[in-house]
């Protein structure tokens, strides 16, 4: 029973080492490839059609709302001392430096990861991978690479638009329907915010975007096991992207602030 | 066709120039580009305390933002603070700097209060008058001791009473208790006498008062004892006559002088004592008629017998009264 414990935790430990390793692999092979020529940018292109431009109404609706909730919860908390001055403030703060990059690059992994690993792992099940090796295709190069760039370069760009509709959001809770001095909701929001708040939020949604795609693309690179195994790489994907993103925010919030 | 002319690099195209326009209307709207503040100048100012300065934190005139601040840095111990002021904002080389607090979060700004002076200050020129305002930690410090040292004394002083003293504290504010009682009582009782005396004392202070006055004026004997200068000058005039005879006596001028100064007097009357002393040696030793009478008792005894006949003689007249009632008559008559 020991000996079994013991094989169970050392497998699991060589399966997390194995994916670990797996891929910071596809990163290193996706962004190697990146910077060889020939660039495909029409791939790159659709990518981030796919990535940026389908995931921004949903990036929209999911910033606008956290912005005014975000105004409607600190409205309740700095009520109390009198404070509502700083509501605007809050709001900001949250959706520049912590939630316009986590929640865009959640609502991107739930959206997009999912599609990138379900896509991948159909072409690898149904051998269209193998397909373009025998065609000395670099399936990386082809597959990979332009969804991490898309990746990459999309999400700092659904950020912003996160943190402005947060922002505009959080303006019409606060100012509109609660009633805030207007004023002191913007003027207080520009002074305590600062360029480096927004700058270090988009940098992070860089970084949350390279993750997810390589997370996704490794997870359905590498798929096996037929119909079954697409379902499975999927959930893992989405599970793993959203958990390594958490937890990067925290190293990188860290290390920027 | 409509897919084909919408091409997914114009879609990307429109999203990220949206992304682009909000980044820069963010960036306007924060202020915080450094190109316009670029114009302008610096100034210097060394603090003793720089607490909560942090670079950009903005310069203020009456509350107006006239700039930030460049740089924090430590300097010989004291903090050296480096600040932008806008163009053609001029500060006179008197003002006062302040480090002022503001907000609920407290956030520390430096209040600059213009002078008058008509000289104004160039860049890289340093300000040296520095309005020390004490910190939030040297008030509560100084509040935490001044709280000891009270908290030491109460201390010290339960240590002095005991129960016994307490006891006796409680007795005296008891006695004192019932003393401002029967006090009150007894105002309360005597309250018109109380009203009466007072009355009075005021009268009697006017009086006084009054002739203050007067002596102050010169009026009556005291007012001329004091004021005038005539028994003054009499006095003087009595001293120095005064200072005159008693000169004279000295120097044996005059009757008075001569008693006091020439001796002849007194040897006279020193031979008159001598001469009175022979004499009565002379009595004493029965010399002479007085000597005689004063020693010899032969005298006293013949007197005594003629008195004793006198007596005898005495008695017959007074039997021979009548007659000589007539006789004094009959002397009368012739």
């Amino acid at each position: 029973m020991l000996v079994n414990l013991i094989k169970r935790i050392s497998g699991t430990v060589v399966y997390i080492l194995r994916e670990l390793g797996g891929i910071g692999l596809m990163f290193f092979s996706g962004v190697y490839w990146a910077f060889r020529r020939p660039l495909k940018l029409n791939y790159i292109f659709k990518q981030m059609e796919f990535i940026g431009v389908k995931s921004a109404g949903v990036v929209i609706i999911t910033g606008t709302f956290t912005g005014m909730v975000l105004a409607l919860q600190s409205y309740y908390g700095f009520r109390k001392f009198g404070a509502e001055g700083l509501v605007g403030t809050t709001v900001a703060l949250s959706m520049t430096r912590e939630l316009g990059p986590v929640l865009t690059s959640l609502m991107v992994t739930g959206r997009a990861g999912s599609a990138m690993a379900a896509e991948l792992g159909t072409m690898r099940v149904t051998e269209q991978i193998d397909a373009l090796i025998v065609m000395a295709l670099n399936p990386i190069k082809y597959l990979v690479t332009p969804r991490v760039v898309a990746s990459f370069f999309m999400l700092p760009v659904l950020t912003i638009v996160s943190d402005f509709v947060g922002i505009v959001g959080g303006w019409l809770v606060g100012v509109k329907l609660l009633g805030i001095n207007e004023g002191a909701f913007i003027n207080k929001m520009t002074k305590y915010l600062e360029l480096d708040d927004i700058y270090n939020g988009l940098v992070k949604a860089a970084c949350f975007g390279i993750i997810l795609s390589v997370v996704a693309c490794y997870k359905g690179f590498y798929t096996k096991g037929g119909a079954e195994g697409v379902g499975r790489s999927t959930t893992e994907s989405v599970v793993i992207s959203s958990v390594s993103i958490l937890i990067a925010d925290y190293v990188l919030t860290s290390l920027m602030f | 066709m409509k897919q084909g002319r919408l091409s997914p690099e114009f879609k990307v195209g429109i999203l990220v120039l949206i992304g682009f326009i909000i980044l820069f209307y963010m960036s306007i709207r924060i202020g915080k580009f450094g190109v316009l503040s670029d114009k302008g100048y610096d100034l210097m100012v060394y603090l003793d305390n720089a607490n909560g300065l942090d670079t950009k934190s903005p310069v203020l005139i009456a509350g107006v933002e006239v700039g930030r601040i460049r740089s924090v840095k430590l300097d010989n111990f004291k903090a050296l603070v480096r600040f932008s002021v806008k163009e053609g904002v001029q500060i006179p080389s008197d003002s006062i700097i302040a480090v002022r607090t503001q907000g609920v979060l407290g956030d520390k700004y430096l209040e600059i209060l213009p002078g008058k002076e008509k000289k104004m200050l160039s860049s890289g020129e340093k300000m040296s008058n520095v309005l020390t305002s004490p910190s939030f930690d040297e008030i509560f410090t100084q509040v935490g001791t001044a709280a000891k040292k009270f908290g030491d004394t109460i201390e010290e002083f339960q240590g002095i009473l005991g129960e016994k003293e307490k006891a006796g504290i409680k007795k005296s504010i008891d006695n004192i208790q019932t003393i401002t009682g029967e006090f009150k009582d007894i105002i309360k009782d005597n309250k018109n006498s109380i009203n009466s005396v007072i009355a009075n004392a005021d009268d009697t202070m006017k009086g006084l008062k009054k002739i203050v006055t007067d002596v102050e004026s010169g009026k009556g004997s005291l007012g001329m004892l004091i004021k005038d200068e005539k028994l003054y000058n009499d006095a003087k005039d009595t001293m120095a006559s005064l200072k005159s005879i008693s000169s004279d006596i000295e120097q044996g001028k005059g009757s008075l002088g001569k008693l006091v100064k020439d001796d002849s007097l007194y040897n006279d009357a020193k031979d008159t004592v001598k001469n009175l002393k022979d004499i009565t040696d002379g009595v004493k030793k029965g010399e002479g008629t007085l000597g005689k009478l004063a020693k010899d008792d032969s005298l006293y005894v013949e007197t005594e017998k003629a008195m004793k006949k006198l007596q005898k003689g005495a008695d017959g007249i007074s039997e021979m009264t009548p007659i000589t009632i007539l006789g004094t008559i009959f002397g009368l008559m012739f």
